[in-house]
């Protein structure tokens, strides 16, 4: 039979066990969380969950037993959590009645919460608070009235801060100016919110506390009201923390400003007042007018860059023609501000100069433009500049092109490409070109592909390279195939500049065009680039390493010179097969390779982990005793202390290499045990 | 929304994505960016000299931003690392409740400048007290990024605080407005925000180049972010001067001295932690919303994943945008974003050499991305760069105090749901859930006096 106190204490402690979890989605309930709490004997981190989950699930249940855990040292934060959040009038009146009889940090907790709660009734009970002796309570009175900040709140800090010797302390400022600040948030009037300040000495106000005073007096429903208070303050800083405000949208700004009092502001207010000025509205458009014509020259620069920044299109006319004026100093940032207008206000603006133009160098100048903001469009008229009858204004149009076009406007430009001539304009119209076949979307390349072929030969021969190149870019099967019918062609620069496309062909469709190149040797002076680019592509392909190391061995005779024989050593040296490493160490005799194949030893032994141990080693014996580069006898070195031990068979492999070339291969040092019966060969 | 001037014909846009150089139409109008345009109009006085505003009698800048670092273990070592590598800063003062690491700093911080006079302190207020300090480095434990930041910025200090910036959304709220009332420049730890391959993810989804987002995904760290309470066995408190316990707990319950706490175990404990969401979320969430950009103020839908991990959780903006939370999938190194758009996808993470893209295309004109991205900000691809420049020019930083604030109260409201296991709407503007009364009460928590926010 159970003893008749066990039930009670098991129950405990499995609710407790429970609150080792309080914060899992399914936790303890209120009434469990009550039980800790009202258990004598409870744990004190079971006390913690218990006070932590009523945080969020606490009712009016809850308040009584959470008021008697509000004047512990130890848990009265936690109990004031719980109860802050508890939207329930008994919940202020316990943490009331707990400040009553608190004192130190324990009361200025309950006055924080208080103040959070923005309970009307604390008032009395803070108001007491703020002059006492303990600077963390009185901190936490003040600012608790200032966030209540109901009329009695705002009392009370205003007589305390009356009374009070100068400097006010920060708290005591500070605490005033969330005061005003609540006020208007609580949508009290102006004036009233101006009571709470009206004890803080302007002069010595820190910057925060200025934009409060700043804030309330804008506040006022006046036309011109951050502007009055400004005047009104006479601070010094005054209009810097305006402009601070304006700009943040704290307080608002005149609708109707006039050129005049512009004029008469100070900076920085003025430009934030011209900034965030509200539009669309006549008076601001006539006093940027004004001001863009009229002002005086930094006032009037001032303006024009701010009307550029609010992206206003009646200055676009005024830059236009300090743009034109090419002498002028003016003229370099007024093209920079139209290309970098921040609305297309600007591009319509310079479509329209494009279409009536009275000049060339207008003409020029707005392709310029339109090209440098990259507005697409504005490519069809670009397009038809091309056609243009002045060389200039052609390449000006083909320049701006540039940044509209992508691949969709390919056919268009092929059409043009019929008339290029000039190398300039084809310079230019290259670039073009390519920018278009650049920005493509992914499955378009076939199409592309065929759009350059059906233009090749309607094209003048001086225009077909960048076609030939643009294909180049393209790559692929199609377009490897229409390069390599033009590596045909009976015009030599053309059948160069296709050959040399093949050789630097970004993929390696074009390796049976190379291969055929370097073995016909035609064009000569392409020959070696072609056996090494034949050397590059294969030792890439994807075949069993034996057989690539066979296609690459394949081409030694081809090798006609020693930079030939090292391109085949490289390209050895990434095809780690046994083949490889056998001619490698044949070539280790060649006194002016022996470096490179080493190299190519080394490649292989650092990717060949499925290569026989033994053929590596004999290899790498044979090039330590090759005259390498030290560095590189180092690297063979480390090699070879990281490979397996030689089992007694492989020694014998050996030994019958060193029989078969002597004087090549050092011999192997013998284990220690038979050293003596080695005799030296 | 956007807000226009009135000016501008706003619904032409161009007909091809291709536009780098293009200026944002509705950040150019929009008033927040007015700020921004105000400081960078030549010749314009208007710049706000730090101490202009946050001390009195200084009359012109120092060459060097005069620093204090709050929080000097070793990620508050290694940002401070980072604030000495920058040539005009000048680290003046320490401040940790252990005293080991207010040695280590300190030596470290002479060492470098030179000199012997780096000033330690056990307290923040004291640190803070001091008038000659233009700004702070906060990396403290997450329980006090919040208070410090609003302390600092109470007194005139601009501040660069590690993430997560809050443990509640009202810590995040008392921090945007601080920033707010004392005109502060305040940068979370966010970096990512300012590291190339992110910052090229998120141009390539702004400027369209991948065509309307419909999914992106946030990297957070695999475990749970449904944390418990674990209070480990009580010990004796160190003497203060070696261990400050009561400052080490600052705004966070009440609890025993235990040395494993002080050691770091405090990771993973909800008195101390935001969970697996806060520690990666912090960094991802801002890291996709600043790919989302414009980002509509409307509520958010969020669907949380079952179990307390997190991983899988939904959250559904009003412009057809989802957002999935994932600890695994689209990373091969750590706080990765992945945006997902109908014409192309792009991400990074740690450790990546270049970002990663559905596209090759897609990384071509990576660098004129970029300097398009420099010359429409003015903002440096370096975090504590960028906030050294904004702490002289008084521009609002790329993780300023609201940036933080709408990513972390996304973190908290993601861990609340999770918590919950049930949908909830999120309204960002009253910073409230919709209809959701027991989840609003998760939204704040009452500071340990006397660490209050007052």
């Amino acid at each position: 039979m159970m003893h008749p106190t066990l039930l009670p204490r098991l129950a405990l402690a499995i609710l407790w066990a429970g609150l080792g979890n309080a914060q899992t989605p399914s936790g303890p309930s209120e009434a469990e969380c009550l039980a800790v709490l009202a258990a004598t004997n409870a744990p004190l981190a079971s006390i913690a969950a218990a006070l932590r989950s009523l945080s969020t699930r606490s009712t009016e249940a809850s308040i009584p037993v959470l008021q008697a855990y509000l004047a512990s040292p130890a848990w009265s934060d936690l109990a004031r959590g719980a109860l802050e959040t508890l939207d329930h009038p008994a919940a202020s009146a316990a943490l009331r009645q707990a400040a009553e009889a608190a004192s130190g940090s324990t009361l200025a907790g309950l006055l924080d919460s208080l103040g959070r709660r923005r309970d009307p009734d604390s008032v009395p009970l803070a108001t007491r608070h703020l002059k006492t002796p303990d600077a963390v309570v009185a901190a936490a009175a003040a600012r608790t009235l200032g966030r209540i900040a109901n009329e009695p709140a705002i009392e009370a800090l205003v007589s305390v801060a009356s009374d009070h010797p100068r400097p006010l302390p920060p708290y005591l400022v500070e605490a005033l100016c969330v005061a005003a600040d609540e006020s208007l948030r609580q949508r009290h009037s102006p004036q009233f919110a101006a009571r709470a300040l009206a004890p803080l000495d302007l002069g010595s106000l820190p910057p925060h506390g200025l934009a409060s005073v700043l804030r309330v007096r804008a506040a006022v429903p006046s036309e011109a009201a951050v502007l009055d208070a400004v005047r009104d303050v006479a601070h010094p800083a005054a209009s810097l923390i305006a402009a601070h405000l304006v700009s943040h949208g704290d307080v608002s700004a005149p609708t109707h400003l006039v050129p005049e009092t512009v004029a008469s502001l100070s900076e920085p207010l003025r430009s934030a007042l011209l900034i965030v000025a509200p539009s669309p509205s006549n008076s601001v458009h006539e006093l940027f007018l004004d001001l863009t014509q009229h002002a005086p020259p930094d006032l009037r620069e001032l303006a024009i860059a701010i009307a550029v920044r609010r992206g206003w299109p009646p200055i676009l006319a005024v830059l236009w023609e300090q743009a034109r004026d090419s002498a002028s100093r003016a003229s370099a940032e007024a093209c920079r501000r139209l290309a970098a207008f921040p609305n297309d206000a600007a591009d319509d603006f310079l479509i329209r100069q494009l279409r009536s133009a009275p000049t060339a160098a207008d003409l020029i100048l707005a392709a310029d433009l339109l090209g440098r903001r990259a507005w697409a469009p504005a490519a069809d008229a670009m397009l038809e500049l091309t056609a243009h009858s002045d060389s200039a204004v052609r390449i000006a149009a083909w320049s701006a092109l540039r940044d509209m076009v992508d691949a969709r406007g390919l056919g268009a430009i092929l059409q043009r490409w019929t008339d290029l001539a000039e190398p300039h304009e084809v310079a230019a119209a290259e670039k073009t070109l390519y920018a278009a076949v650049t920005r493509r979307a992914p499955d378009t390349a076939p199409w592309i592909v065929a759009q350059l072929s059906n233009a090749m030969p309607t094209v003048a021969t001086a225009a077909r390279p960048p076609l030939l190149r643009a294909l180049q870019r393209i790559g692929g099967p199609a377009a490897v195939r229409i390069v390599a019918d033009a590596a045909a062609s009976a015009d030599p620069a053309i059948r160069d500049l296709a050959a040399r496309i093949l050789i630097e062909w970004p993929d390696r469709e074009a390796l049976p065009w190379i291969e055929d190149m370097a073995r016909r040797g035609e064009p000569a002076a392409l020959r070696p680039l072609a056996v090494r680019a034949v050397l590059r592509w294969t030792s890439e392909l994807e075949l069993a390493p034996d057989i690539r190391a066979n296609r690459l061995l394949a081409w030694e005779t081809m090798m006609a010179s020693e930079d030939d024989h090292r391109a085949l050593l490289a390209a050895l040296g990434q095809t780690p097969s046994v083949l490889a490493i056998r001619r490698l160490r044949d070539v280790l005799a060649h006194p002016n390779l022996v470096n490179e194949a080493a190299s190519a030893l080394l490649k292989i032994a650092d990717a060949a982990s499925q290569l026989p141990a033994d053929e590596l080693r004999l290899a790498l014996e044979q090039a330590r005793a090759a005259p390498l580069a030290e560095t590189l006898r180092g690297q063979i070195e480390r090699q070879l202390a990281n490979l397996p031990a030689p089992p007694e068979k492989a020694r014998g492999a050996h030994e019958r290499y060193r029989a078969r070339s002597p004087a090549m291969v050092p011999a192997p040092p013998p284990p220690p045990a038979q050293r003596s019966e080695v005799a030296d060969p | 929304m956007r807000e226009s001037t009135g000016f501008v014909n706003s619904d032409r846009q161009p007909k091809l994505p291709s536009r780098p150089t293009q200026v944002n139409i509705s950040e150019a109008l929009s008033r927040r960016s007015a700020i921004r345009r105000l400081a960078t109009l030549a010749g314009s006085p208007w710049i706000v000299a730090a101490r202009a505003v946050g001390r009195d009698g200084a009359v012109a800048p120092s060459e060097r931003i005069r620093m204090g670092a709050i929080g000097i273990g070793r990620r508050g070592r290694d940002v401070l690392r980072w604030f000495l590598q920058q040539p005009d800063v000048q680290v003046l003062a320490v401040c940790d409740v252990q005293e080991a690491r207010r040695s280590a700093a300190k030596a470290m911080v002479d060492r470098h400048h030179g000199t012997s006079d780096c000033a330690t302190y056990r307290d923040i207020r004291e640190l803070l007290a001091r008038p000659d300090l233009d700004a702070v480095v906060i990396a403290l434990g997450d329980r006090w990024h919040a208070l410090a930041a609003v302390w600092a910025m109470r007194a005139g200090k601009d501040v660069y605080c590690e993430k997560p910036s809050s443990m509640t959304v009202a810590e995040g709220r008392a921090v945007v407005e601080t920033a707010r009332r004392f005109a502060r420049v305040y940068q979370t730890g966010t970096q990512r925000l300012s590291e190339p391959n992110h910052v090229l993810v998120y141009e390539l989804a702004r400027t369209g180049r991948l065509g309307r987002l419909h999914t992106v995904y946030a990297h957070i760290t695999p475990g749970p972010t449904i944390l418990d309470v674990r209070w480990a066995p009580p010990e004796p408190e160190p003497p203060p001067d070696q261990i400050d316990w009561d400052a080490w707990l600052g705004p966070a319950p009440w609890r025993p001295y235990n040395s494993s706490y002080v050691a770091g175990n405090w990771h993973g404990d909800a008195d101390f932690h935001t969970g697996a969401i806060g520690e990666w979320g912090a960094h991802t969430i801002a890291q996709c919303l600043a790919a989302m950009e414009p980002v509509p103020p409307a509520p958010v839908t969020i669907e949380p994943a079952k179990g307390p991990s997190g991983n899988g959780t939904r959250l559904k903006f009003a412009n057809g945008v989802t957002m999935i939370l994932e600890s695994a999938g689209h990373w091969r190194g750590s706080c990765g974003e992945w945006i997902e758009g109908d014409e192309g996808a792009a991400g990074a993470a740690d450790g990546y050499a270049a970002a990663d893209v559905s596209h090759p295309t897609l990384l071509r004109e990576s660098r004129r991305c970029l300097a398009a991205y420099q010359e429409r900000t003015g903002r440096a691809l370096d975090h504590v760069r960028n906030f050294l420049d904004c702490v002289r020019s008084r521009e609002p930083p790329v993780a300023h105090a609201k940036v933080m604030h709408r990513s972390m109260s996304l973190v908290h409201a993601a861990n609340i749901a999770v918590r919950l296991q049930r949908p909830l709407v999120w309204d960002p503007s009253a910073e409230r859930f919709a209809d959701a009364p027991d989840a609003n009460r998760y939204l704040a928590r009452a500071a340990r006096a006397p660490w209050l926010f007052g």
